[in-house]
Protein backbone atom coordinates (compact mmCIF):
# COMPACT_ATOMS: atom_id res chain seq x y z
CA UNK A 1 0.00 0.00 0.00
CA UNK A 2 1.35 3.43 -0.85
CA UNK A 3 2.18 6.03 1.74
CA UNK A 4 -0.63 8.24 0.47
CA UNK A 5 -3.26 5.56 0.82
CA UNK A 6 -1.77 4.52 4.18
CA UNK A 7 -2.29 8.05 5.47
CA UNK A 8 -5.81 8.28 4.03
CA UNK A 9 -6.68 5.08 5.85
CA UNK A 10 -5.14 6.30 9.11
CA UNK A 11 -7.04 9.60 8.92
CA UNK A 12 -10.29 7.74 8.45
CA UNK A 13 -9.35 5.44 11.33
CA UNK A 14 -8.88 8.45 13.61
CA UNK A 15 -12.39 9.60 12.74
CA UNK A 16 -13.91 6.17 13.25
CA UNK A 17 -12.28 5.56 16.63
CA UNK A 18 -13.20 8.99 17.96
CA UNK A 19 -16.75 8.46 16.73
CA UNK A 20 -16.94 5.03 18.38
CA UNK A 21 -15.62 6.30 21.73
CA UNK A 22 -16.98 9.85 21.66
CA UNK A 23 -13.55 10.86 22.88
CA UNK A 24 -10.34 12.31 21.51
CA UNK A 25 -9.09 15.43 19.78
CA UNK A 26 -9.60 14.80 16.08
CA UNK A 27 -8.24 18.00 14.47
CA UNK A 28 -5.14 18.05 16.71
CA UNK A 29 -4.46 14.44 15.76
CA UNK A 30 -4.88 15.14 12.06
CA UNK A 31 -2.47 18.03 12.42
CA UNK A 32 0.43 15.76 13.45
CA UNK A 33 -0.38 12.44 11.78
CA UNK A 34 2.23 12.77 9.02
CA UNK A 35 4.94 13.79 11.50
CA UNK A 36 4.32 10.76 13.69
CA UNK A 37 4.05 8.50 10.66
CA UNK A 38 7.38 9.84 9.38
CA UNK A 39 9.07 9.07 12.70
CA UNK A 40 7.89 5.47 12.93
CA UNK A 41 8.63 4.88 9.23
CA UNK A 42 12.21 6.03 9.94
CA UNK A 43 12.36 3.99 13.12
CA UNK A 44 11.79 0.73 11.23
CA UNK A 45 14.96 1.37 9.25
CA UNK A 46 16.93 2.72 12.22
CA UNK A 47 16.14 -0.37 14.24
CA UNK A 48 17.51 -2.57 11.46
CA UNK A 49 20.66 -0.43 11.49
CA UNK A 50 20.79 -0.41 15.33
CA UNK A 51 20.39 3.35 15.38
CA UNK A 52 18.81 4.27 18.71
CA UNK A 53 15.96 6.77 18.88
CA UNK A 54 13.02 7.83 21.02
CA UNK A 55 9.85 9.79 20.32
CA UNK A 56 7.76 11.81 22.78
CA UNK A 57 4.34 13.15 21.92
CA UNK A 58 4.32 16.10 24.28
CA UNK A 59 0.95 17.33 23.01
CA UNK A 60 -0.59 14.13 24.32
CA UNK A 61 -4.13 15.10 23.33
CA UNK A 62 -3.15 14.10 19.78
CA UNK A 63 -2.95 10.52 21.04
CA UNK A 64 -5.34 9.23 18.37
CA UNK A 65 -2.70 9.96 15.74
CA UNK A 66 -0.03 8.22 17.81
CA UNK A 67 -2.20 5.18 18.40
CA UNK A 68 -3.22 4.62 14.77
CA UNK A 69 0.44 4.88 13.78
CA UNK A 70 1.59 2.56 16.59
CA UNK A 71 -1.06 0.13 15.39
CA UNK A 72 0.13 0.45 11.80
CA UNK A 73 3.71 -0.30 12.83
CA UNK A 74 2.83 -3.31 14.92
CA UNK A 75 3.05 -1.99 18.48
CA UNK A 76 -0.58 -2.67 19.40
CA UNK A 77 -2.75 -5.78 19.60
CA UNK A 78 -5.57 -6.27 17.07
CA UNK A 79 -8.43 -5.01 19.24
CA UNK A 80 -6.64 -2.25 21.11
CA UNK A 81 -7.75 0.57 18.81
CA UNK A 82 -11.41 -0.41 19.04
CA UNK A 83 -11.17 -0.30 22.83
CA UNK A 84 -9.97 3.33 22.78
CA UNK A 85 -11.07 5.29 25.86
CA UNK A 86 -13.09 2.40 27.27
CA UNK A 87 -12.73 1.80 31.03
CA UNK A 88 -10.11 -0.93 30.86
CA UNK A 89 -8.43 0.06 27.61
CA UNK A 90 -4.70 0.66 27.43
CA UNK A 91 -5.47 3.60 25.14
CA UNK A 92 -6.96 6.85 26.39
CA UNK A 93 -7.20 10.50 25.57
CA UNK A 94 -3.53 10.91 26.45
CA UNK A 95 -0.77 8.28 26.16
CA UNK A 96 0.37 6.38 29.25
CA UNK A 97 3.88 4.93 29.14
CA UNK A 98 2.95 2.28 31.71
CA UNK A 99 0.23 0.90 29.42
CA UNK A 100 1.06 1.56 25.79
CA UNK A 101 3.96 -0.26 24.13
CA UNK A 102 6.30 2.17 22.43
CA UNK A 103 5.34 5.18 24.53
CA UNK A 104 8.38 6.69 26.27
CA UNK A 105 6.69 9.43 28.32
CA UNK A 106 3.17 9.80 29.63
CA UNK A 107 1.83 13.18 28.65
CA UNK A 108 -1.34 15.19 29.00
CA UNK A 109 -0.50 18.38 30.85
CA UNK A 110 1.38 20.54 28.40
CA UNK A 111 5.02 21.57 28.65
CA UNK A 112 6.31 18.29 30.05
CA UNK A 113 7.69 16.41 27.04
CA UNK A 114 10.67 18.61 26.24
CA UNK A 115 12.14 18.72 29.78
CA UNK A 116 11.66 14.95 29.95
CA UNK A 117 13.46 14.55 26.61
CA UNK A 118 16.28 16.76 27.84
CA UNK A 119 16.63 14.39 30.80
CA UNK A 120 16.88 11.42 28.43
CA UNK A 121 19.64 13.21 26.54
CA UNK A 122 21.49 14.25 29.71
CA UNK A 123 21.51 10.61 30.83
CA UNK A 124 22.85 9.61 27.42
CA UNK A 125 25.81 11.92 27.98
CA UNK A 126 26.65 9.90 31.09
CA UNK A 127 26.31 6.66 29.11
CA UNK A 128 28.18 8.26 26.18
CA UNK A 129 25.36 6.96 24.02
CA UNK A 130 24.19 8.39 20.72
CA UNK A 131 20.38 8.41 20.56
CA UNK A 132 18.12 10.68 18.54
CA UNK A 133 15.39 12.08 20.74
CA UNK A 134 12.37 13.59 19.01
CA UNK A 135 9.88 15.67 20.98
CA UNK A 136 6.71 16.86 19.29
CA UNK A 137 5.12 19.93 20.89
CA UNK A 138 2.24 22.14 19.84
CA UNK A 139 2.73 25.80 19.07
CA UNK A 140 0.13 26.65 21.70
CA UNK A 141 2.03 24.43 24.11
CA UNK A 142 5.05 26.69 23.70
CA UNK A 143 3.21 29.18 25.93
CA UNK A 144 4.44 26.99 28.79
CA UNK A 145 7.66 28.35 30.26
CA UNK A 146 9.00 24.88 31.06
CA UNK A 147 9.68 24.43 27.33
CA UNK A 148 11.91 27.46 27.25
CA UNK A 149 13.69 26.34 30.41
CA UNK A 150 14.36 23.02 28.72
CA UNK A 151 15.62 24.75 25.58
CA UNK A 152 18.13 26.68 27.68
CA UNK A 153 19.33 23.38 29.13
CA UNK A 154 19.52 21.65 25.75
CA UNK A 155 21.69 24.42 24.33
CA UNK A 156 23.83 24.84 27.44
CA UNK A 157 24.62 21.13 27.62
CA UNK A 158 25.17 20.72 23.86
CA UNK A 159 22.38 18.17 23.55
CA UNK A 160 22.80 17.84 19.81
CA UNK A 161 20.59 14.76 19.65
CA UNK A 162 17.55 16.72 20.79
CA UNK A 163 15.17 17.18 17.86
CA UNK A 164 12.31 19.45 18.77
CA UNK A 165 9.35 19.46 16.39
CA UNK A 166 6.82 22.27 16.68
CA UNK A 167 3.39 21.49 15.28
CA UNK A 168 2.77 24.97 13.96
CA UNK A 169 -0.96 24.76 13.26
CA UNK A 170 -1.85 28.25 14.41
CA UNK A 171 -3.23 27.24 17.82
CA UNK A 172 -1.08 29.85 19.50
CA UNK A 173 -2.87 32.56 17.54
CA UNK A 174 -6.04 32.00 19.58
CA UNK A 175 -4.51 33.50 22.70
CA UNK A 176 -0.84 34.24 22.98
CA UNK A 177 0.80 34.49 19.59
CA UNK A 178 4.37 33.42 18.92
CA UNK A 179 5.72 35.86 16.35
CA UNK A 180 9.15 35.18 14.89
CA UNK A 181 9.23 31.63 16.22
CA UNK A 182 12.15 30.77 13.94
CA UNK A 183 14.23 33.56 15.43
CA UNK A 184 13.10 32.74 18.96
CA UNK A 185 14.20 29.12 18.65
CA UNK A 186 17.43 30.14 16.98
CA UNK A 187 18.23 32.62 19.73
CA UNK A 188 17.70 29.84 22.28
CA UNK A 189 20.55 27.93 20.64
CA UNK A 190 18.73 25.67 18.19
CA UNK A 191 19.43 25.07 14.54
CA UNK A 192 16.02 25.69 13.01
CA UNK A 193 14.33 24.43 9.86
CA UNK A 194 10.82 25.05 8.52
CA UNK A 195 8.94 22.45 6.50
CA UNK A 196 5.44 21.51 5.40
CA UNK A 197 4.39 19.25 8.26
CA UNK A 198 2.20 17.15 6.01
CA UNK A 199 5.01 16.14 3.64
CA UNK A 200 6.23 12.84 5.06
CA UNK A 201 9.23 12.47 2.78
CA UNK A 202 10.59 15.92 3.60
CA UNK A 203 10.18 15.30 7.31
CA UNK A 204 11.97 11.98 6.97
CA UNK A 205 14.92 13.66 5.30
CA UNK A 206 15.15 16.05 8.26
CA UNK A 207 14.81 13.19 10.74
CA UNK A 208 17.49 11.15 8.99
CA UNK A 209 20.19 13.74 8.80
CA UNK A 210 23.19 13.45 11.07
CA UNK A 211 23.23 15.53 14.23
CA UNK A 212 24.50 19.08 13.95
CA UNK A 213 26.70 20.55 16.65
CA UNK A 214 23.65 21.93 18.45
CA UNK A 215 20.07 20.86 19.21
CA UNK A 216 17.72 21.16 16.29
CA UNK A 217 14.16 22.36 15.88
CA UNK A 218 11.73 21.78 13.06
CA UNK A 219 8.86 24.19 12.63
CA UNK A 220 6.33 21.94 10.93
CA UNK A 221 3.76 24.10 9.20
CA UNK A 222 0.50 22.22 9.56
CA UNK A 223 -3.24 22.59 9.26
CA UNK A 224 -5.37 21.63 12.21
CA UNK A 225 -7.83 18.99 10.98
CA UNK A 226 -5.72 18.30 7.88
CA UNK A 227 -7.13 15.76 5.44
CA UNK A 228 -10.85 16.59 5.70
CA UNK A 229 -11.69 20.04 4.41
CA UNK A 230 -14.75 20.26 6.65
CA UNK A 231 -12.55 19.97 9.73
CA UNK A 232 -9.61 22.08 8.63
CA UNK A 233 -9.08 25.13 10.81
CA UNK A 234 -12.58 24.69 12.20
CA UNK A 235 -12.43 25.24 15.99
CA UNK A 236 -15.89 23.72 16.50
CA UNK A 237 -14.34 20.26 16.14
CA UNK A 238 -11.48 20.67 18.67
CA UNK A 239 -12.99 18.18 21.14
CA UNK A 240 -16.20 17.15 19.36
CA UNK A 241 -17.31 13.88 17.80
CA UNK A 242 -19.20 13.36 14.59
CA UNK A 243 -22.42 11.35 14.46
CA UNK A 244 -23.01 8.92 11.56
CA UNK A 245 -24.44 11.58 9.29
CA UNK A 246 -21.62 14.02 10.04
CA UNK A 247 -19.07 11.25 9.50
CA UNK A 248 -20.29 10.85 5.95
CA UNK A 249 -20.20 14.59 5.37
CA UNK A 250 -16.66 14.79 6.70
CA UNK A 251 -15.42 11.83 4.72
CA UNK A 252 -16.83 13.35 1.53
CA UNK A 253 -14.46 16.28 2.05
CA UNK A 254 -11.36 14.07 2.23
CA UNK A 255 -8.29 15.31 0.41
CA UNK B 1 22.51 18.91 57.43
CA UNK B 2 23.97 20.43 54.25
CA UNK B 3 27.41 19.05 55.05
CA UNK B 4 26.10 15.54 55.50
CA UNK B 5 24.08 15.90 52.29
CA UNK B 6 27.27 16.70 50.41
CA UNK B 7 29.23 13.90 52.08
CA UNK B 8 26.48 11.33 51.49
CA UNK B 9 26.08 12.30 47.84
CA UNK B 10 29.82 12.07 47.27
CA UNK B 11 29.87 8.68 48.92
CA UNK B 12 26.91 7.38 46.89
CA UNK B 13 28.35 8.57 43.58
CA UNK B 14 31.69 7.01 44.39
CA UNK B 15 30.01 3.64 44.89
CA UNK B 16 27.23 3.84 42.33
CA UNK B 17 27.92 5.42 38.92
CA UNK B 18 24.18 5.50 38.23
CA UNK B 19 23.69 8.34 40.71
CA UNK B 20 23.15 11.72 39.06
CA UNK B 21 22.97 14.84 41.20
CA UNK B 22 21.04 17.87 39.96
CA UNK B 23 21.46 21.10 41.90
CA UNK B 24 19.15 24.06 41.53
CA UNK B 25 22.10 26.41 42.03
CA UNK B 26 22.04 25.50 45.74
CA UNK B 27 24.70 23.48 47.57
CA UNK B 28 27.21 23.95 44.77
CA UNK B 29 30.05 24.97 47.06
CA UNK B 30 29.38 22.11 49.49
CA UNK B 31 29.57 19.63 46.63
CA UNK B 32 32.64 21.15 44.95
CA UNK B 33 34.70 17.99 45.45
CA UNK B 34 32.04 15.89 43.72
CA UNK B 35 32.25 18.23 40.72
CA UNK B 36 35.98 17.52 40.61
CA UNK B 37 35.87 13.77 41.22
CA UNK B 38 32.71 12.84 39.28
CA UNK B 39 32.01 15.57 36.73
CA UNK B 40 29.67 13.36 34.68
CA UNK B 41 27.43 12.65 37.65
CA UNK B 42 26.64 16.12 38.92
CA UNK B 43 25.14 19.18 37.23
CA UNK B 44 24.36 22.60 38.57
CA UNK B 45 21.22 22.83 36.47
CA UNK B 46 20.40 26.44 37.25
CA UNK B 47 17.33 28.17 38.57
CA UNK B 48 14.61 26.38 36.58
CA UNK B 49 12.88 23.95 38.87
CA UNK B 50 10.14 22.77 36.50
CA UNK B 51 12.62 21.67 33.85
CA UNK B 52 14.91 20.28 36.54
CA UNK B 53 12.25 17.87 37.78
CA UNK B 54 11.16 17.05 34.23
CA UNK B 55 14.75 16.32 33.30
CA UNK B 56 15.13 14.20 36.44
CA UNK B 57 12.25 12.08 35.17
CA UNK B 58 13.96 11.60 31.81
CA UNK B 59 17.20 10.74 33.55
CA UNK B 60 15.35 8.20 35.69
CA UNK B 61 13.64 6.72 32.61
CA UNK B 62 17.10 5.99 31.21
CA UNK B 63 18.02 3.97 34.29
CA UNK B 64 20.02 6.53 36.24
CA UNK B 65 19.13 7.62 39.79
CA UNK B 66 18.54 11.34 40.20
CA UNK B 67 19.13 13.23 43.43
CA UNK B 68 17.60 16.69 43.06
CA UNK B 69 18.38 19.46 45.50
CA UNK B 70 17.19 22.97 46.16
CA UNK B 71 15.21 25.01 48.70
CA UNK B 72 11.91 23.41 49.76
CA UNK B 73 9.29 25.74 48.21
CA UNK B 74 11.11 25.78 44.89
CA UNK B 75 10.96 22.00 44.56
CA UNK B 76 7.61 21.29 46.13
CA UNK B 77 5.48 24.28 45.29
CA UNK B 78 6.92 25.52 42.01
CA UNK B 79 7.48 22.11 40.43
CA UNK B 80 4.55 20.24 41.98
CA UNK B 81 2.96 19.23 38.67
CA UNK B 82 6.29 17.90 37.46
CA UNK B 83 6.62 15.81 40.64
CA UNK B 84 3.11 14.50 40.10
CA UNK B 85 3.09 13.95 36.33
CA UNK B 86 6.72 13.38 35.36
CA UNK B 87 7.81 11.32 38.36
CA UNK B 88 5.02 9.81 40.45
CA UNK B 89 2.43 9.18 37.71
CA UNK B 90 5.04 7.55 35.52
CA UNK B 91 6.53 5.37 38.29
CA UNK B 92 9.92 7.00 37.84
CA UNK B 93 12.06 7.01 40.96
CA UNK B 94 13.90 10.10 42.14
CA UNK B 95 15.25 11.59 45.34
CA UNK B 96 14.14 15.12 46.13
CA UNK B 97 16.23 16.66 48.89
CA UNK B 98 15.12 20.04 50.15
CA UNK B 99 16.61 22.51 52.59
CA UNK B 100 14.90 25.21 54.57
CA UNK B 101 12.39 23.13 56.50
CA UNK B 102 9.37 25.16 57.65
CA UNK B 103 11.09 28.48 58.32
CA UNK B 104 14.81 27.94 58.74
CA UNK B 105 15.27 30.92 56.41
CA UNK B 106 13.30 33.10 58.81
CA UNK B 107 15.15 36.26 57.87
CA UNK B 108 14.40 35.82 54.17
CA UNK B 109 10.66 35.91 54.60
CA UNK B 110 7.67 33.79 53.61
CA UNK B 111 8.72 33.09 50.01
CA UNK B 112 11.40 30.81 51.47
CA UNK B 113 9.17 29.14 54.09
CA UNK B 114 7.62 25.76 53.46
CA UNK B 115 5.50 24.39 56.33
CA UNK B 116 3.18 22.98 53.64
CA UNK B 117 5.59 20.68 51.82
CA UNK B 118 4.61 17.42 53.49
CA UNK B 119 0.89 18.16 53.31
CA UNK B 120 1.17 19.04 49.63
CA UNK B 121 3.23 15.99 48.72
CA UNK B 122 0.93 13.71 50.71
CA UNK B 123 -1.58 14.41 47.93
CA UNK B 124 0.73 12.93 45.32
CA UNK B 125 0.18 9.17 45.52
CA UNK B 126 3.18 7.11 46.51
CA UNK B 127 5.68 9.79 47.45
CA UNK B 128 7.87 8.75 50.38
CA UNK B 129 8.10 11.46 53.04
CA UNK B 130 11.22 11.55 55.19
CA UNK B 131 11.78 14.14 57.92
CA UNK B 132 15.22 13.35 59.32
CA UNK B 133 15.93 14.83 62.72
CA UNK B 134 19.68 14.46 62.64
CA UNK B 135 22.56 14.23 60.22
CA UNK B 136 23.00 10.54 60.88
CA UNK B 137 19.31 9.86 60.32
CA UNK B 138 19.46 11.60 56.94
CA UNK B 139 22.62 9.75 55.94
CA UNK B 140 20.93 6.47 56.77
CA UNK B 141 17.63 7.34 55.08
CA UNK B 142 19.19 8.48 51.82
CA UNK B 143 21.69 5.64 51.68
CA UNK B 144 19.02 3.02 52.35
CA UNK B 145 16.39 4.43 50.01
CA UNK B 146 18.08 6.28 47.14
CA UNK B 147 17.80 3.40 44.68
CA UNK B 148 14.45 1.93 45.72
CA UNK B 149 12.65 3.18 42.60
CA UNK B 150 10.30 5.43 44.56
CA UNK B 151 9.85 9.18 44.55
CA UNK B 152 11.39 10.04 47.91
CA UNK B 153 11.26 13.47 49.54
CA UNK B 154 13.82 14.31 52.22
CA UNK B 155 13.04 17.39 54.29
CA UNK B 156 16.34 18.69 55.61
CA UNK B 157 16.82 21.34 58.25
CA UNK B 158 19.66 23.53 59.38
CA UNK B 159 18.77 22.32 62.87
CA UNK B 160 19.18 18.79 64.14
CA UNK B 161 19.17 16.81 67.36
CA UNK B 162 22.25 15.08 68.68
CA UNK B 163 20.56 11.95 70.06
CA UNK B 164 20.98 8.42 68.78
CA UNK B 165 17.57 6.76 68.74
CA UNK B 166 16.97 3.09 68.11
CA UNK B 167 14.54 3.44 65.23
CA UNK B 168 12.30 0.78 63.69
CA UNK B 169 12.65 -0.01 59.99
CA UNK B 170 9.79 2.40 59.38
CA UNK B 171 11.49 5.28 61.20
CA UNK B 172 9.86 5.29 64.61
CA UNK B 173 11.02 4.80 68.18
CA UNK B 174 9.34 4.72 71.57
CA UNK B 175 11.69 6.87 73.61
CA UNK B 176 9.88 6.18 76.83
CA UNK B 177 6.57 4.87 78.12
CA UNK B 178 4.62 6.50 80.85
CA UNK B 179 1.25 7.99 81.69
CA UNK B 180 -2.04 8.39 79.90
CA UNK B 181 -0.76 10.90 77.35
CA UNK B 182 1.25 9.93 74.31
CA UNK B 183 3.33 12.52 72.53
CA UNK B 184 4.45 12.00 68.93
CA UNK B 185 7.28 14.30 67.90
CA UNK B 186 8.42 14.52 64.29
CA UNK B 187 11.88 15.35 63.02
CA UNK B 188 14.21 18.01 64.46
CA UNK B 189 11.60 19.44 66.85
CA UNK B 190 12.30 16.43 69.06
CA UNK B 191 14.98 18.66 70.67
CA UNK B 192 12.35 21.07 71.98
CA UNK B 193 9.97 18.20 72.76
CA UNK B 194 12.54 16.39 74.93
CA UNK B 195 13.29 19.59 76.80
CA UNK B 196 9.60 20.26 77.34
CA UNK B 197 8.72 16.81 78.62
CA UNK B 198 11.77 16.05 80.77
CA UNK B 199 9.85 16.24 84.04
CA UNK B 200 6.61 14.64 82.81
CA UNK B 201 5.42 11.06 82.58
CA UNK B 202 4.43 11.22 78.93
CA UNK B 203 4.86 8.28 76.61
CA UNK B 204 7.08 9.69 73.91
CA UNK B 205 7.27 8.48 70.32
CA UNK B 206 9.75 9.91 67.85
CA UNK B 207 9.23 9.48 64.10
CA UNK B 208 11.29 10.68 61.14
CA UNK B 209 9.15 9.28 58.34
CA UNK B 210 5.48 9.87 57.51
CA UNK B 211 5.45 7.56 54.49
CA UNK B 212 6.30 4.87 55.32
CA UNK B 213 4.78 5.30 58.76
CA UNK B 214 5.08 2.82 61.60
CA UNK B 215 1.38 2.70 62.43
CA UNK B 216 1.71 -0.53 64.41
CA UNK B 217 4.19 1.04 66.80
CA UNK B 218 1.96 4.09 67.21
CA UNK B 219 -1.21 2.00 67.64
CA UNK B 220 0.38 0.03 70.46
CA UNK B 221 1.41 3.19 72.32
CA UNK B 222 -1.55 5.51 71.97
CA UNK B 223 -4.27 5.42 74.57
CA UNK B 224 -6.81 8.17 75.34
CA UNK B 225 -4.88 11.37 74.75
CA UNK B 226 -2.43 12.22 72.02
CA UNK B 227 -0.28 15.29 71.51
CA UNK B 228 1.39 15.64 68.10
CA UNK B 229 4.36 17.97 67.82
CA UNK B 230 5.76 19.07 64.47
CA UNK B 231 6.52 22.35 62.75
CA UNK B 232 4.48 21.41 59.68
CA UNK B 233 1.24 23.27 59.13
CA UNK B 234 -1.05 22.53 62.06
CA UNK B 235 -3.31 19.62 61.13
CA UNK B 236 -0.92 18.03 58.65
CA UNK B 237 -0.02 14.97 60.69
CA UNK B 238 -3.35 13.82 62.16
CA UNK B 239 -4.74 12.52 58.82
CA UNK B 240 -1.74 10.18 58.54
CA UNK B 241 -3.04 8.51 61.74
CA UNK B 242 -6.63 7.99 60.54
CA UNK B 243 -6.08 4.26 59.83
CA UNK B 244 -5.45 3.61 63.54
CA UNK B 245 -7.98 6.10 64.89
CA UNK B 246 -11.06 4.44 63.42
CA UNK B 247 -13.11 2.82 66.18
CA UNK B 248 -10.89 4.40 68.82
CA UNK B 249 -11.69 7.31 71.10
CA UNK B 250 -8.60 9.50 71.33
CA UNK B 251 -8.45 13.14 72.32
CA UNK B 252 -5.94 14.72 69.93
CA UNK B 253 -4.14 18.01 70.02
CA UNK B 254 -1.78 18.77 67.15
CA UNK B 255 0.80 21.53 67.44
CA UNK B 256 2.22 23.03 64.30
CA UNK B 257 2.83 26.15 62.29
CA UNK B 258 -0.34 28.26 62.01
CA UNK B 259 -1.87 28.35 58.53
CA UNK B 260 -1.01 31.93 57.77
CA UNK B 261 1.90 33.70 56.10
CA UNK B 262 4.65 34.33 58.64
CA UNK B 263 5.38 37.95 57.87
CA UNK B 264 8.03 38.45 60.56
CA UNK B 265 11.75 37.94 60.01
CA UNK B 266 14.26 37.31 62.82
CA UNK B 267 15.36 33.77 63.63
CA UNK B 268 13.91 30.29 63.50
CA UNK B 269 13.83 30.23 67.31
CA UNK B 270 11.84 33.47 67.41
CA UNK B 271 9.32 31.97 65.03
CA UNK B 272 9.17 28.84 67.20
CA UNK B 273 8.19 31.00 70.16
CA UNK B 274 5.74 33.02 68.09
CA UNK B 275 4.15 29.82 66.77
CA UNK B 276 4.12 28.24 70.26
CA UNK B 277 6.51 25.51 69.18
CA UNK B 278 9.30 26.23 71.69
CA UNK B 279 9.84 23.94 74.70
CA UNK B 280 7.80 26.10 77.09
CA UNK B 281 4.84 26.20 74.73
CA UNK B 282 5.01 22.45 74.11
CA UNK B 283 4.96 21.83 77.88
CA UNK B 284 2.02 24.23 78.24
CA UNK B 285 0.08 22.33 75.56
CA UNK B 286 0.94 19.03 77.21
CA UNK B 287 -0.22 20.25 80.63
CA UNK B 288 -3.45 21.57 79.16
CA UNK B 289 -4.12 18.17 77.60
CA UNK B 290 -3.38 16.44 80.92
CA UNK B 291 -5.88 18.72 82.65
CA UNK B 292 -8.55 18.39 79.99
Amino acid sequence: MSQTSDLRELRRKILEIANLASEGHIPSSLSVLEIIYAYYDCEVVWKSETVSSKFILSKGHASLALFVVLNKFGYLRPNDLESYAKFESILGGHPDRLKVPGVVASTGSLGHGLPFGVGLALANKVYKKEEKIFILVGDGELNEGSNWEAMLLAANHDLRNIRLIVDSNGSSERALSLPNLYEKLESFGFKVCTLNGHEVDEIKVWMNKSPDDKPEALIAETIKGYGFRLLENNPAWHHAFPNAEQMNEIIETAR
Amino acid sequence: MRKVFADTCHNLVSKDPKVMILLGDIGVHSLRQTFVDFPDNIINIGILEQAMIGAAAGISAQGLIPIVHTIAPFIVERALEQIKVDLAYQNLGANLVSVGNSYDYAGLGATHHCPGDIGILSNVPGVQLFIPGSQEEFRSQLTNNYSNGEVSYFRLSEFSHSESFSLSNLGAAVLRTGGEITVISIGPIITETLEALQNTSATLIYINSLNPLDLDLIRKNVDEKLLIVSNLYKGTVTPFLFPILENKKVKIRELGTPRMFLRNYGSKNQHDMHNELDAKSILRAYTALVDS
